[in-house]
């Protein structure tokens, strides 16, 4: 279906911003010789994240460390109703 | 996109040349964005080489379906918010966040029409929040829809939408403001001149 509403029209402020973001000019280029340098930081970075070391790590902190914190979560929860339980048994005799 | 799927499962994969790749692809974006947000040379090379660092140590976890230019684009603005929280508690960051941001544009009485329309619309732009900068880079400078940009800044796109009026209003009061300092800034030089 051809909808023949008219476009609606453009508000002033919006107008001008648009103006304003179309004059911007053109960002400095980067500095090639730096570009040069990150990239191979990034691939240096990249080639070391694969190593057994990296790979150990990694598990470590992404799966060991948070499976140990709910492991103890849930040790702390079951002792503190534990105690809660035999608090209540206690006062209710 | 299928290009893209195999790009991000060679990343995953730790592969160097997929992350050349990426690079080659995207960091003439991403280092526009970076020096827009920041208004700093050195600033944005700083915030650029950690977003590529972040890249690289990151992109094993990325998901199979991810948005490599979106991802790439938070990974950034993350870099940048990151430097900003740290400035609030860095005292010497915070007198470099107070300076004005550096001029591009050449002096005023060498340069034509265009030339002065561009320096107005970089200064109005650079006084605008980095909230409002953000979202007028995401979705006017890169046509970004307001569900992608949304997924950048961690917003509804209702949210993104509102937040692009209220940065479309700052911007055009910052340009009406530096139109309005113009004429007695002009005054001022034939002044100067007529000594």
């Amino acid at each position: 279906m051809i909808s023949t509403d008219k476009p609606a029209p453009m508000d002033p402020s919006e107008r001008i911003a648009s103006e304003a973001m179309a004059h911007l000019p053109p960002a400095a280029p980067i500095d090639p010789a730096f570009s040069r340098r990150v990239l191979r930081s990034a691939r240096a970075e990249i080639e070391g994240s694969n190593t057994r070391v990296r790979r150990t790590e990694r598990f470590f902190t992404r799966v060991l460390v948070p499976l140990s914190l709910i492991v103890c979560a849930a040790g702390w929860s079951y002792h503190v109703a534990h105690v809660a339980e035999h608090v209540y048994l206690s006062h209710a005799r | 996109m299928e290009g893209e799927r195999h790009l991000i499962e060679r990343l995953r994969a730790g592969d160097p040349r997929a992350l050349a790749e990426v690079y080659d692809l995207h960091q003439a974006r991403i280092w526009a964005f970076l020096l827009r947000l920041s208004g700093r040379r050195h600033l944005a090379e700083d915030l650029f080489q950690e977003t590529w660092l972040a890249v690289a140590r990151d992109a094993s976890g990325l998901r199979e379906d991810t948005d490599l230019r979106a991802w790439l684009f938070t990974v950034a603005r993350n870099r940048h918010r990151t430097h900003r929280r740290w400035a609030l508690l860095d005292f010497t960051r915070l007198l470099e966040f107070g300076r004005a941001p550096e001029a591009h544009a050449p002096p005023p009485d060498q340069e034509a029409e265009a030339r002065w329309e561009a320096a107005r619309a970089e200064a109005a732009f650079q006084a605008l929040s980095p909230a409002h900068k953000e979202v007028l880079l995401l979705v006017t400078g890169e046509g970004l829809d307001a569900a992608r940009a949304g997924e950048i800044l961690g917003l509804t796109p209702e949210a993104v939408r509102q937040r692009l009026r209220r940065a479309r209003v700052e911007l055009a009061e910052a340009v009406e403001k530096a139109e309005a300092r113009a004429p007695a800034r002009a005054a001022a030089r034939e002044k100067g001149d007529a000594r």
